[in-house]
């Protein structure tokens, strides 16, 4: 059985009210993967996440989710192969944990959305995945930035889905969140999962992505592993004058140092 | 601690409303004005001998206060779902303009008292206050509608000014009314539920129906709209049928509702509130929920609107703002 799930051909996209536009991208996700889409804001990260899910219709070009045309699929038939994460999820009402999680259930319920003891097994196991149980009755409002997130997972998990499509999923989140939400979604990955995740932390991708996606303006300028994608050569033409690339000492993966241009930043005065 | 929404949990939750809503629809046609005792009514109906007191059992009351009911009902339902749709705590049926369109049918009708635009048990001011409060709807939903969906900004913008037009030429048909008149109009625009037989309420039910139907038919999608289009859309809705549905079964509801009693504000803002303050915030139960308090409220409230002042009576309107207002309150800032 083929491992591919999800392939993109040569799509575009404009927003006709600005006329910015997404211009001839192919890629393909494949299953047990984590592909990390890096690049400066205003690169067309997101847009490419929305169209991937269905979510924006490209101008032209195709989306394949296995082997089938996204848009013939009915949204239900979707969520219960892709789940998509956007950015910036905020709730009109103050459900609890447990609630939201279980709403990743719709897409398998019938009717109404009543869930069953398979759905409410699933919530549980997905609560226990994120390590949400110990909060899943507390409101969404009750919870830190880092919690919420995982609870947000939980919930997209819970649709049981082939391939996760992440957009920025760990900004705000302090540095042990962030590595925890990405070991959890490697150890998703280890299960058969898919993972697309956007991200502007390129260290973090680099450590976890099997594959990297460069974009600039709209395009795809690189793609690859991250030791061929994290290097000076391909990075610092999106981030020119900025970086110093170097190896994590324990893990061996590239990492990207930031650089400063201000002379006053040297503080070789500095008491030591 | 409430536990997740099975069809269980959904039944337990809404008993006690079940319960409120059966015990004010026993209890309400019996009080008002004329006290009618249940003994005699029962005796009656065994002995097909009605007296009078039976008579305005079973032509004033019963009618009325099922006509409380429905409008109560579904005004608080479509409120609850509005609130979702336009992702806006203080969306009512009447945001999107179509009170404003149904009021200004209804001066036209009274201002021109040569109108006689009936149709079936429909009366000149219901027709006309239904056709006004359908084609705001229309108007609003073709102002906002765009290709690819509703945009819920543009609709609540476009229906709160076309609620502010309608205003303007409700003051510019009352400053052409004789005083007699704006009399009549200011009784129609405080809100009533005075129908007598069954006429009026069959000729609502096509409206209220189908409308309350397209709303429950889809409880099962606004608890993940609540978290936003997008989140929706990933969770497998068909965001865009949801709310073109929920604005059309809303529209029907309300301008049926607006048609036949007037507006009455606040029974659509304040119950779904209440309830999710009582019974938390899952959509299903909500709405189910509001329905069943709206309704029984409503009732209540116009109970007490054809008692208080007896032999005549108050606008029911003048009732829900008074009563519900600082219960409203109450709950707002009622220890979680």
């Amino acid at each position: 059985m083929s491992n591919l799930l999800l392939e993109i051909e040569n799509i575009s996209y404009t927003y006709t009210q600005t006329e910015w536009q997404l211009r001839d991208i192919s890629l393909q996700v494949n299953a047990g993967e984590i592909m990390g889409v890096i690049g400066p804001n205003g690169a067309g990260k997101s847009t490419l996440l929305k169209i991937a899910a269905g979510i924006l219709k490209p101008d032209a070009g195709s989306i394949q989710l296995l082997n089938e045309p996204i848009y013939k699929l009915e949204r239900r038939r979707i969520a219960r192969i892709l789940g998509y994460l956007p950015q910036n999820v905020t709730s009109l009402f103050d459900y609890r944990v447990e609630e939201v999680v279980a709403m990743g259930r719709y897409a398998h319920a019938k009717g109404l959305g009543f869930l069953d003891n398979n759905d409410l097994a699933i919530t549980k196991r997905c609560l226990e995945q994120t390590e949400t149980t110990e909060f899943r009755q507390r409101s969404l409002s009750h919870l830190s930035g880092g919690e919420r997130q995982r609870v947000l997972l939980a919930s997209v998990l819970a649709q049981e889905p082939k391939i996760l499509l992440l957009d920025e999923p760990t900004t705000g989140l302090d540095l042990h969140h962030q590595v925890r939400f990405f070991e959890l979604l490697a150890h998703q990955v280890r299960q058969g999962l898919a993972v697309v995740v956007v991200t502007h932390d390129l260290n973090l991708a680099s450590l976890f992505c099997d594959r990297l996606i460069l974009m600039q303006a709209g395009k795809v300028i690189h793609q690859g592993t991250p030791n061929q994608v994290v290097r000076e050569s391909v990075l610092g033409t999106v981030y020119p004058d900025n970086i110093h690339i170097d190896t994590h000492p324990i893990h061996g993966q590239p990492m990207v140092l930031p650089l400063a241009k201000r002379k006053d930043i040297d503080r070789q005065g500095d008491p030591q | 601690m409430r536990g997740l929404a099975t069809r269980r949990t959904l039944i337990l939750s809404i008993l006690v409303y079940l319960l409120l809503a059966f015990t004010t629809l026993l209890i309400a046609p019996f009080i008002g004005g004329e006290t009618i005792r249940v003994r005699q009514v029962v005796h009656d109906v065994f002995h097909h001998t009605w007296n009078i007191q039976t008579e305005i059992f079973f032509y004033q009351r019963i009618p009325r206060v099922l006509l409380a009911f429905l409008v109560g009902g579904s005004l608080a339902l479509t409120g609850s779902v509005f609130q979702v749709i336009l992702r806006n705590p203080l969306a009512t049926p009447y945001t999107l303009g179509v009170t404003g369109g149904g009021a200004l049918g209804a001066v036209i009708a009274i201002l021109i008292p040569g109108l006689s635009l009936t149709w079936g048990p429909f009366s000149s001011v219901q027709l006309t206050a239904l056709l006004g409060a359908g084609l705001t709807l229309g108007l609003i939903y073709v102002l906002a509608r765009r290709s690819k969906s509703v945009s819920t900004n543009t609709l609540l913008l476009a229906g709160v000014t076309v609620g502010i037009l309608c205003g303007a030429l409700i003051l510019f048909v009352r400053y052409l009314a004789s005083p007699h008149l704006l009399v009549a109009m200011d009784h129609w625009l405080m809100g009533g539920l005075d129908i007598v037989g069954y006429r009026s309420l069959a000729a609502l039910l096509p409206l209220l129906l189908p409308g309350a139907g397209m709303l429950f038919m889809q409880m099962g999608s606004y608890n993940l709209l609540a978290l936003g289009e997008e989140m929706a859309l990933g969770y497998g809705i068909d965001v865009t049928s949801v709310q073109r549905l929920s604005l059309i079964g809303g529209g029907l509801v309300t301008a049926g509702a607006v048609s036949f009693s007037g507006p009455i504000f606040f029974v659509g803002l304040l119950i779904p509130h209440g309830v999710r303050r009582l019974s938390g915030f899952d959509q299903r139960i909500i709405m189910l929920a509001s329905f069943l308090s709206g309704g029984a409220f409503l009732v209540a409230c116009d109970t007490a609107a054809r008692t208080i002042v007896a032999p005549t009576e108050m606008p029911v309107g003048i009732i829900t703002a008074l009563v519900g207002g600082p219960f409203f309150i109450y709950l707002l800032f009622r220890k979680k």
